[in-house]
């Protein structure tokens, strides 16, 4: 280029470096958030405990005091499992809307959670599986199997996929249904996990289950660029150089980790894994290497606040992640769709 | 590089503008196409002359959009081989291959809220890794290529509020940021009115003659695509009909063999390449 390109000022480079800032600013303002609300979770429900015992108690715990049990038995796991499903919820969400090019695709809509609660509840009502951690293996194996599933007939085309998810889980709800109506005992147990709660999940379940996570997020990151290009477009992304193939398949393995871990964590919970995607593309724009790391904190800020907020609504009880998480989605999905334009994916 | 602001129409090549030049001739030997078994295009064998604009028209369905995307490897070949300066375009990487060959499809896909910069920063992919980082090389190509493309001024807007003649524009920045030595372009003046049909050609045709990109495009508009191709091949049913400079290949009796249209052909007033003057069942013609 001529000397043109070095005077003349540079609307490109400047705006790329004007949207750099504003990005940085609202994940920065998001992660202060979900340190917000840990400290909320870790402090706050039917017993409040004071700030300073709560650090007293992950630093000095002492043996009988009631309070730093709690913290350390109940709130903390709580804590971290609420951080650990909201995280692959919210990227799994990302990443499935991403493939599909589908703004209500969620891991649901893929058909992926009736999977983990038909493997669920046939542990439950056939095999006499009772402990969470019991449950864990097979919302996992129901979650990887239902994707396979659908990955698989669905050959990666976006209408496919989600017409393929929704017939999944047509098939499989009544099915559910049917074990569940003979078999209360199941019924009674399955519910519990099914409205999806952050509690009864020992240290040993998230011990087990964060490298899962941690691969997952890994490879959403490694695959965010190409999100981008699959954006415009199987055509486009081609025509770029990418093996479009390629980045469905990876973005599956992705989705099953996280789906799987999240699902089996937490339960089927709904509404995260679709408005949070929508909720950062609102705030950072189109670029899945935005889009991919701020869903990673806004999922947790969604689940966990969620989580929190339900520890306060009823005096001496509480209401389940689930419930409140769907409450708040809600909202948040229909302020997106009256936004001036629904930021599509 | 030469100016880029004020695309000088100068009639020849500015060989000095590209360091080695490599051969971008492309060629198709023996290609045969199709979708779910029926074929489409069966043993073609084209060239693609290099440093031209050629222009790929012919009836609906005629294979010609099926025939770019094989060329473009968006189709995978049923048999026979494409080569670009004799290299076996299958043999290359599909990010090898985008550094050298810029596509335009048909079914381009602009997310909502995405800004013009953004959008054509992203054609900048083949030449990233993994994480996409932004070079300085970067940045120079996606400039050099909103400036071509006169949409320089229009960086900071969402793609969707541009008029549809910008849009097209903003898409072919994108195709330029790659810095490949031919570009394919699959009906670009598609949905666009006659103004900006006409615009958006001569953008083209200024990048070919000032940068010496090879330009490839199926067109419908048989007049616009007499008028702006050095090199014209019309197309009948997966078979090239005739091919070579407009003003030869262009006749009553092509157009007829092409489309089953009875046509006069007149010189175009303005610039004297054929122009397409249809009849039909309610104007024979006779009352000229």
């Amino acid at each position: 280029m001529s000397a043109t390109t070095d005077v003349a000022p540079r609307p490109a480079a400047a705006l790329v470096a004007r949207r750099t800032r504003g990005r940085l600013l609202v994940v920065a303002a998001t992660v202060a958030v979900l340190a917000v609300v840990v400290v909320a979770s870790l402090a706050l429900g039917v017993r409040d405990i004071d700030v300073a015992t709560v650090w007293q108690a992950l630093t000095h715990p002492v043996a009988g005091n009631v309070d730093h049990d709690v913290v350390r038995d109940q709130r903390v796991p709580r804590t971290l499992v609420g951080l650990a499903a909201g995280t692959a919820l919210g990227i799994a969400g990302t990443l499935v809307q991403g493939v599909t090019r589908n703004p209500i695709a969620d891991p649901g809509l893929l058909g992926l959670n009736s999977g983990a609660s038909l493997a669920v509840v046939v542990a439950v009502s056939m095999l006499g599986v009772s402990s969470p951690l019991g449950f864990v293996w097979f919302a996992f194996a129901g979650t990887a199997a239902a994707a396979l599933l659908v990955f698989s007939i669905g050959s990666g085309q976006p209408v496919k996929l989600a017409l393929v998810g929704a017939t999944v889980t047509a098939l499989i709800t009544p099915l559910i249904t049917l074990v569940l109506l003979r078999d209360p005992e199941a019924f009674n147990m399955y519910r519990f996990w099914a409205v999806g709660s952050l509690t009864g999940r020992g240290m040993e379940t998230i011990t087990v289950l964060w490298p899962f996570v941690a691969v997952g997020v890994v490879l959403a990151g490694a695959l965010a660029h190409r999100l981008s290009m699959l954006a415009l477009g199987d055509d486009v992304a081609s025509a770029l150089g990418q093996r479009v193939g390629v980045t469905r398949g990876l973005a599956a393995v992705a989705v099953i980790l996280l789906a799987g871990t999240a699902t089996a964590l937490a339960g089927p919970i709904a509404l995260v894994g679709l408005a949070v995607p929508h909720a950062a593309r609102r705030l950072v724009g189109t670029d899945y290497r935005w889009i991919v790391p701020l869903t990673a904190v806004l999922g947790p800020v969604m689940l966990l606040g969620a989580d929190v907020i339900g520890r306060l609504v009823l005096p001496h009880s509480e209401l389940e992640a689930g419930v409140v998480a769907a409450a708040i989605g809600a909202p948040v999905l229909v302020a997106v769709a009256r936004g001036k334009t629904v930021a599509g994916v | 590089m030469t100016d880029v602001h004020r695309p000088a129409p100068a009639p020849a090549r500015p060989a000095a503008t590209r360091e080695a030049a490599p051969d971008v001739t492309l060629r198709a030997h023996g290609v045969s196409l199709g979708y779910d078994g029926r074929r489409v295009i069966d043993g073609l064998d084209l060239e693609l002359p290099a440093g031209s604009v050629t222009a790929i028209v012919g009836p609906n369905a005629c294979g010609k959009s099926t025939l770019l995307r094989g060329l473009a490897r968006l189709h995978p070949l049923d048999g026979g081989s494409v080569t670009l300066g004799g290299e076996d375009v299958g043999a290359l990487s599909r990010k090898e291959l985008a550094k050298r060959v810029g596509v335009l499809p048909q079914s381009s896909i602009a997310p909502d809220g995405v800004r013009v910069a953004e959008l054509v920063a992203r054609g900048r992919y083949p030449h990233q890794g993994w994480f996409g980082r932004h070079s300085s090389t970067d940045d120079g190509a996606v400039l050099r290529a909103l400036e071509a493309t006169g949409v320089a001024d229009l960086a900071d807007r969402p793609v969707a509020e541009l008029s549809g003649g910008q849009r097209q524009r903003v898409w072919i920045a994108m195709v330029l940021a790659q810095e490949t030595d031919i570009v394919l372009l699959d009906e670009p003046t598609t949905y666009l009115d006659l103004a900006h049909q006409v615009d958006l050609l001569d953008l083209l045709t200024e990048l070919n003659r000032t940068h010496g990109t090879t330009v490839v495009m199926v067109l419908h508009e048989l007049n616009l695509a007499a008028r702006y191709a050095d090199h014209l091949v019309v197309m009948s049913a997966g078979q090239v009909v005739a091919e070579g400079r407009p003003g030869d290949v262009l006749t009553a009796a092509s157009v007829h063999a092409a489309f089953g249209l009875r046509a006069r052909v007149v010189p175009d007033p303005v610039s004297g390449t054929p122009l397409v003057v249809p009849l039909g069942r309610t104007h024979d013609g006779a009352t000229t």
